[in-house]
């Protein structure tokens, strides 16, 4: 037992003495250049034979064998066994083989094993070696780079592999519950999460004793429920965001060629590209076709114009252009992307492959590799090809153009080059042995391990950086989506990285402003995301017919790589939320109002989210009633976060001084300033509005009406225009034009039927100007009545209802102190409010430790759920 | 929780069941300590803690303090302890899972070694009865192994015995024209190992190929082919200087190899003086580093341009040329069971004197076939033969005409130029047409050479002698006296034959005939191999044919046989004969459409580009010094028959599209 032993050998042995004989010779055989000890570990074997062997072996070995017993426990308890003996007995071993009481070992082969071993990295925990078999004898090929991700998805190193002190001590054992088989696959995996990675040993003599029946066709048997343990054991190392950083380092679907390049770039995230020069991708190309399941090369060519993609990061398109691109190669061979300029838009749109004129403006070429360079591939033109199976992406956004015609050109160029160069290459099948495993181009196959996954977004996440998704329908310029930015702004200075995803269209507004707050911009060009049938009732109210089983994996794909998302309004996106829990993603949905139907039967968003309450982590809202009504429908109280609204655009602080300073300054006899900014339809309660403007002096006030017909054609508003003696103005979007017309107003008027917390009101009140609204929606937790703002009661008759309002505005236009002093209230409630403020509690609940600084040693946010946890 | 610790010190001892061992309690330590011959004691306690402490000092174990540093924790009591001895007995509960030792609870230490010593007694006699038991097993086994031996033996020679197995192609790397790439040996002894991406299974045949060699008699190349898994050697060829050339090195294994599956590797080491030159042709095309020539730093993995055979276990067993049995350390063949003279050997018999002409059937190699008239004697020679292991060289002689003649032959050995064991002449006629004898030749490293003359002693003659077999065999029970090579008297060596020179092509990487035979009835046929045949991006790695002529019309004859590579997908218009099935294609436009008409486009396209290359080809194959006498001009006509209907072919397919 000498502190020189360099490599233990362990053999576990039951019932199989005369077979353990082989072994033990096998291994005393050994020509080896370092010490090795055999520790034979008879897991409780009931023939006294299994002892007398052992001990004769242990008697006779002058101290090379070592003979334990112990109370059987199984293959696993055995092997550890044996390395908890190794650990005391050769403190100073580098390395444990595992040999099978019924396997043996060629003379040269640990000999062989340990200087591969010892002259590997640091990272290499273990090297493996051909599966040889005798009795029935075959021979399987386990040759090729060693991946991970080819590890999940089949197990191609033996137990009898040599595996590295450095395992050991990092405390990776044999899970002793298992004892139908696969045990060795777990320890595998187990490494691998450590970090380890495996190494081929090629030729080294392992000789695997091949029986009609073994424990491992027995496994077999019992395949699909054993893997179901193991997968919910590995869901961590399975789970997307994991996948795809063992993609980008193991197998990257891109490679792209951009003109005036001479390397080749291989990446999945576009951002985060190697590169490689041309000679290095020929051979590696070579070695993927003449070996499948040992070698990959990236199966979708991309050739860029110069600057491309650039152009797409900038306008944080890149990513989810390159996911819809290879979508669409699931049944196209090539797709070109356009790029058109949009001063205000940022969109995705597919379009058929009509038009041959597509090809020639394209800024990005992406195809699949195989339909351009594969032997067997037709030999036709780019056009002829694009014309049979080709699609097209339009990529909108600003500044988003390109003059560079020549890229078809480029891109026949470069694959001529690459089907040229093959034939520098042999075209010898580099392995003899008989290979079994997958393909490794179907490698992306390890992301649907946990369930049915679409194209994963190509995003490679910063593992400091949390990664937060925004879900919503559209972005236009509602409240709910300026609120839903205002989030994303916090969360990105919280030191997260946030994104959005649109569900039912392929565009958004607000280009300037979503690019600066977002990383990447993703739509979900699908119909099942648009899908809302009525046609399920839950609680009472209609729910969506979101459960789209062709949706979802797309679905999924898009999202998975996210920490955190949050859905608001999305009603599709509700049946994502049970498959991103499984990857590990918290899920949140963000409530904003309970909707009414034309009868005033409630509805929207709200009703259908408790349908699906126990697949999110928590609920959103907007106000204490919207709070009320999720724990009255049975949302635990723990899960309802508050995030009470804020004004949804930075002011000019200047401009609030200057519009307070004025207000001070008013003299009776000054006409009152009366605004209403919002929506022209009944919802808002445009009627009344005119029905207020007639029956108000006009003399004592002057009016102003901004905003547009949304929801329904405004029949009111020529007659509004009428009363105004000019047309109503249209919506504003600008925060300089918001800081004029609620610095000019002194009073809003909103007669609304409905609402939720209306933005337009806190803006106003910031400005001191003072609101005058339906007691409606949760209005009455944003104004205290008579302080800082009116209430007017909605419950009345129409007509009570807009004589309250006149006789409000009368009297604000007679008391200009009293208007002064609501005006300096309300400008007080806003003063302090902060979107940083109004969202703690949720940060504080998705990000645990939401505030402190990421982790130097582990790149990893201390607030991230960690990977690693069950 | 309760410990099993061990003294740090004691640990490896208490795990070493090279003695045996028992655990006393300390009050009869001493007493055991003091018969202690042969076997181990350790002192053993629980403590107060509840620990079980075990140490080989006394003092130690009964110390109270315990330093952690000086006891390590033992996962489990090693299985070879006989027994724990002690006064009192030992509440062990909290050790079940440690599986300790049965605990024997004794009065006195004089009763405790007698417990201890029957236990060992009870050790022995287990032992005894075990090893009763694996001799008989052994025996058992043993006598199933000679049986396996003696049916083994009786197949090797029943297969060795029949007719000689072919050899199949089932491996051709490419190989570029002139300038392509080529490992060059460096001065001085060097070593260089490839792997192949096949196992040795039934290999049989390995080719190099020479690009350069201009070397000296000092020079030498060794090839071995290896198993990759166990390192042993195969197959192991030593080829002098001067006996390099230009052009495939076919090297073959005495034996087809059985069922190895274990990597092939080659090895090849050699031993250059300076200002010679020696380089061997690489695969062109880039290959996976493993399988690359490991060399030292080349910039690009290639392989070595090779072909390998297959043949079918038992079926081939040959005296190869070059071969190194020092190397391999094995014994020769089993008793009775004939090496026979490697095929391509046959080719390179040299007329030394009369008229022989050669006959070729089927897919056999050419034999010698001496005319014999009263004048005329006939002699052919064939040097530099091995046949290592063997005691006897039998050569089988048949007399194909007039039988009534009676002939006289004389078969003679040389080594350096010296006379082996002069022969005298022997008689063949009347009523034996057949003749098999043996030569007696002595076990040398070195090869020898032989030289037979035939000469017409009755009849008016011509009488024709075909020599039909050459074939070494070892005999059982004979001392085999090892001699060296008597030393050179200064003789020279007659029958030096210079091996074929082969003009590097563009086309093809070389032409290897194998025989040329002509016959009295104007019928010729050149008989050969055309390697890497490339034209217009068709690429073709072998193709066996043979050149006909007969009078002025030629034609191409194509054998389905294993051994005859780059036959067709679908063989058209076969015709049989006594020694199988063959095409054979005319250059008459008719002819050639209708067969190709039944050919596979890859055929079709193979015989297209064969035909158009046939007179570079034949010029190629006219520089083999067998067919200097050749009228070259007429077997180039032949081949421009071929070319023209091929180059016409392909004018009117152009038109057509």
């Amino acid at each position: 037992m000498a502190a020189d032993v360099e490599a233990v050998v362990i053999i576990p042995v039951f019932r199989q003495p005369a077979l353990l004989v082989e072994a033990v010779e096998s291994v005393l055989s050994q020509d080896a250049a370092c010490e090795i000890r055999a520790l034979i570990v008879d897991d409780g074997c009931p023939l006294p034979q299994t002892r007398s062997v052992g001990l004769n072996y242990a008697r006779a070995s002058a101290g090379k064998v070592v003979y334990l017993r112990r109370r059987n426990g199984g293959l696993s308890a055995a092997r550890n066994f044996g390395v908890a003996h190794a650990l005391r007995l050769f403190p100073g071993f580098r390395s444990v083989f595992f040999l099978d009481a019924d396997n043996r070992l060629a003379p040269t082969a640990l000999r062989k094993m340990t200087a591969l071993l010892n002259g590997a990295g640091p990272e290499i925990g273990w090297v493996y070696p051909d599966i040889d078999t005798f009795g029935l004898t075959e021979n399987f090929s386990v040759a090729g780079d060693y991946s991970v991700l080819a590890h999940l998805r089949e197990n191609f190193c033996e137990a009898g592999s040599l595996v590295s002190r450095r395992v050991i001590d990092a405390g990776v054992r044999f899970d002793e519950s298992m004892r139908r088989g696969f045990e060795d696959w777990d320890f595998w995996l187990q490494a691998a999460r450590k970090g380890f990675r495996g190494l081929h040993a090629r030729d080294c003599g392992f000789q695997y004793r091949r029986r009609a029946e073994s424990m491992l066709s027995g496994a077999e048997r019992q395949r699909e429920a054993i893997l179901t343990d193991m997968r919910e054991k590995h869901a961590p190392l399975l789970r997307a965001r994991g996948l795809i950083r063992l993609e980008e380092r193991e197998a990257p679907r891109f490679a792209k060629f951009e003109p005036g390049m001479t390397g080749v770039e291989l990446f999945v995230d576009p951002r985060r590209r190697q590169t490689i020069d041309l000679a290095e991708a020929n051979r590696r190309l070579a070695r993927a076709r003449r070996a499948r399941q040992q070698a990959f090369f990236p199966g979708i060519l991309v050739f860029s114009a110069p600057g491309a993609l650039a152009r797409l990061a900038n306008a944080r398109l890149d990513r989810a252009v390159l996911w819809r691109a290879q979508r669409l190669l699931d049944d196209r061979a090539i797709v070109a992307v356009r790029f058109d300029a949009d001063a205000k838009r940022l969109g995705i749109e597919t379009r058929d492959a009509a038009n041959p004129d597509a090809l020639a403006g394209a800024a990005l070429l992406v195809a699949r590799a195989d339909a351009l360079t594969a032997p067997d591939a037709p030999s036709e033109t780019l056009n002829d090809l694009f014309s049979r199976t080709g699609a097209e992406l339009a990529a909108r956004a600003p500044d988003l153009s390109l003059a560079f015609t020549d890229l078809p050109v480029f891109a026949t160029g470069i694959v001529e080059d690459l089907r040229h160069a093959r034939k520098n290459f042999s075209t010898q099948n580099p392995d003899w042995r008989r290979e079994w495993r997958h393909p490794r181009c179907d490698i992306s196959d390890a992301y649907a391990l946990i369930e049915p996954i679409g194209p994963v977004l190509p995003l490679v996440a910063d593992p400091a950086r949390p990664q937060v998704g925004f879900i919503l329908p559209l972005v236009a310029f509602g409240g709910v989506e300026k609120v839903v930015l205002n989030y994303a702004r916090v969360v990105r200075d919280h030191g997260c990285d946030a994104h959005l995803f649109v569900i039912r269209e392929n565009e958004v507004a607000l280009a300037d402003e979503v690019r600066d707050i977002f990383q990447s911009v993703a739509f979900i060009d699908h119909e099942g995301a648009r899908a809302d049938a009525w046609d399920q009732i839950y609680h009472a109210a209609g729910a969506s017919n979101c459960a789209r089983t062709d949706f979802i994996p797309d679905g999924l794909g898009l999202l998975a790589t996210m920490d955190i998302v949050l859905n608001t309004h999305a009603l599709a996106a509700h049946s994502l939320m049970a498959g991103l829990r499984r990857q590990g993603t918290r899920t949140y949905v963000g409530l904003h109002l309970v909707e009414l139907s034309a009868h005033g039967h409630p509805m929207g968003s709200p009703n259908v989210a408790v349908g699906f309450e126990h697949v999110y982590d928590g609920f959103l809202v907007i106000s204490e009633q919207l709070r009320a009504w999720c724990m009255a429908r049975g949302v635990p109280a723990d899960k309802i976060l508050l995030a009470p609204n804020v004004a949804s655009y930075r002011a000019d602080p200047e401009a609030i001084v200057r519009a307070l300073t004025r207000r001070a300054r008013r003299s009776k006899g000054d006409a009152l300033r009366v605004l209403y900014l919002g929506r022209l339809d009944r919802q808002k309660g445009i009627d009344r509005l005119e029905e207020i403007m007639r029956a108000t002096d006009r003399d004592s006030m002057e009016w102003r009406v901004i905003g547009g017909a949304v929801l329904d054609a405004c029949v009111e508003e020529a007659r509004l225009a009428a009363l105004l003696g000019q047309p109503v103005e249209p919506p504003l979007d600008a925060p300089a034009a918001l800081d004029e017309v609620f610095g000019w107003a002194d009073v809003l008027v909103l007669p609304s039927r409905f609402e939720g917390a209306p933005l337009t009101v806190l803006e106003a009140q910031r400005f001191g100007c003072v609101p005058i609204i339906s007691r409606v929606g949760a209005v009455e937790e944003m104004i205290a009545d008579g302080v800082d703002g009116f209430l007017i009661d909605a419950s009345r008759s129409e007509t009570r209802i807009v004589e309250d309002f006149v006789a409000r505005l009368r009297d604000l236009a007679g008391a200009p102190e009293r208007l002064a002093a609501v005006a300096r209230a309300a400008a007080t409630r806003q003063a302090g409010a902060s979107w940083d403020a109004s969202l703690r509690d949720w940060l504080a609940h998705a990000l645990p430790q939401a505030g402190q600084t990421p982790g130097p040693e582990t790149g990893r946010h201390p607030g991230r759920p960690n990977p690693e946890s069950a | 929780m309760a410990e099993l610790l061990v003294a740090t010190n004691d640990l490896a001892d208490f795990f070493d069941a090279s003695s045996p061992a028992v655990l006393v309690g300390p009050a009869f330590f001493a007493a055991f300590r003091k018969w202690e011959s042969g076997w181990r004691v350790f002192a053993a306690r629980l403590d107060e803690s509840g620990d079980f402490r075990v140490t080989q000092d006394l003092d130690r174990a009964l110390s109270p303090h315990v330093d952690p540093a000086l006891w390590t924790r033992a996962p489990s009591f090693p299985a070879h302890i006989l027994a724990l001895l002690d006064s009192a007995p030992l509440a062990l509960d909290a050790f079940a899972s440690h599986l300790p030792p049965p605990v024997i609870t004794v009065a006195t230490a004089e009763d405790a070694l007698a417990r201890f010593a029957a236990l060992l007694t009870g050790e022995i006699s287990a032992n005894a009865v075990a090893l009763t038991q694996a001799r008989a097993a052994l025996s058992e086994l043993r006598r199933e192994n000679e049986t396996l031996h003696g049916v083994m033996a009786c197949a090797l020679q029943a297969l060795g015995g029949g007719p000689m197995g072919a050899a199949r192609l089932v491996f051709a790397s490419g190989v570029a024209a002139e300038g392509g790439p080529v490992h060059a040996a460096p001065e001085g002894r060097a070593l260089a190992r490839q792997t192949l991406s096949l196992p040795l299974q039934n290999l049989t045949t390995i080719s190099l190929r020479i690009a350069e060699a201009r070397c000296s008699s000092q020079a030498w190349l060794k090839v071995r082919l290896l198993g990759a898994s166990a390192g042993l050697i195969h197959g192991s060829w030593l080829i002098e200087g001067d006996a390099l050339r230009p052009g495939w090195l076919g090297l073959d294994l005495r034996f087809v190899l059985g069922d190895l599956m274990e990597t092939a590797q080659i090895e090849i080491e050699t031993l250059l003086p300076m200002g010679d030159a020696l380089a061997l042709s690489l695969d062109p095309a880039e290959t996976e580093p493993f399988l690359a020539l490991q060399s030292g730093g080349a910039p690009v993995p290639r392989g070595l341009a090779l072909r390998v055979h297959r043949g079918d276990f038992g079926r081939r067993t040959l005296a190869p040329l070059y071969w190194n049995g020092s190397d391999i350390g094995c014994s020769a063949a089993f008793d009775q069971m004939p090496l026979r003279l490697a095929p391509r050997r046959w080719s390179e018999i040299g007329v030394i004197e009369g008229a022989v002409d050669f006959v070729a059937l089927g897919g056999e190699p050419p034999r010698p076939v001496l005319a014999l008239t009263p004048e005329q004697p006939a002699t052919i020679g064939l040097s530099a033969l091995n046949f290592p292991g063997c005691d006897v060289l039998e050569i089988g002689l048949t007399l194909l005409r007039n039988p009534a003649q009676a002939i006289r032959f004389l078969a003679e050995l040389r080594a350096d130029g010296v006379d082996i064991d002069p022969q005298p002449w022997r008689r063949l006629g009347g009523s034996t047409d057949l003749f098999v004898f043996a030569l007696e030749i002595p076990s040398m490293d070195s090869g020898f050479d032989l030289r037979l003359t035939a000469e017409l002693v009755e009849g008016a003659g011509p009488a024709l002698l075909e020599l039909t077999s050459i074939a070494g065999l070892r005999l059982q029970n004979r001392p085999r006296p090892r001699l060296h090579p008597p030393a050179r008297a200064g003789a020279t060596r007659p029958w030096e034959e210079e091996l074929r020179a082969r003009a590097p092509a563009e086309i093809c990487s070389g032409v290897l005939v194998d025989h040329l035979l002509r016959n009295a009835d104007d019928y010729a046929h050149i008989d050969l191999t055309v390697y890497d045949l490339n034209i217009e991006e068709a690429f073709y790695p072998a193709i066996r044919f043979k050149l006909v002529k007969t009078g002025a019309s030629p034609a191409l004859e194509f054998r389905r046989l294993p051994d005859w590579p780059g036959g067709f997908d679908v063989w058209p218009d076969l015709t049989v004969d006594a020694y199988g099935s063959y095409v054979r294609v005319r250059p008459e436009a008719e002819e050639l459409d209708r067969l190709l008409a039944m050919m596979s486009e890859r055929d079709g396209r193979m015989m297209r580009t064969l035909a158009s290359a046939l007179p570079q080809i034949v010029a190629m194959a006219l520089h083999d010094p067998r067919l200097a006498d050749e009228d070259s001009e007429s077997w180039a006509a032949a081949a421009a028959q071929f070319a023209e209907l091929a180059q016409v072919r392909a004018a009117t397919l152009a038109r057509e599209v």
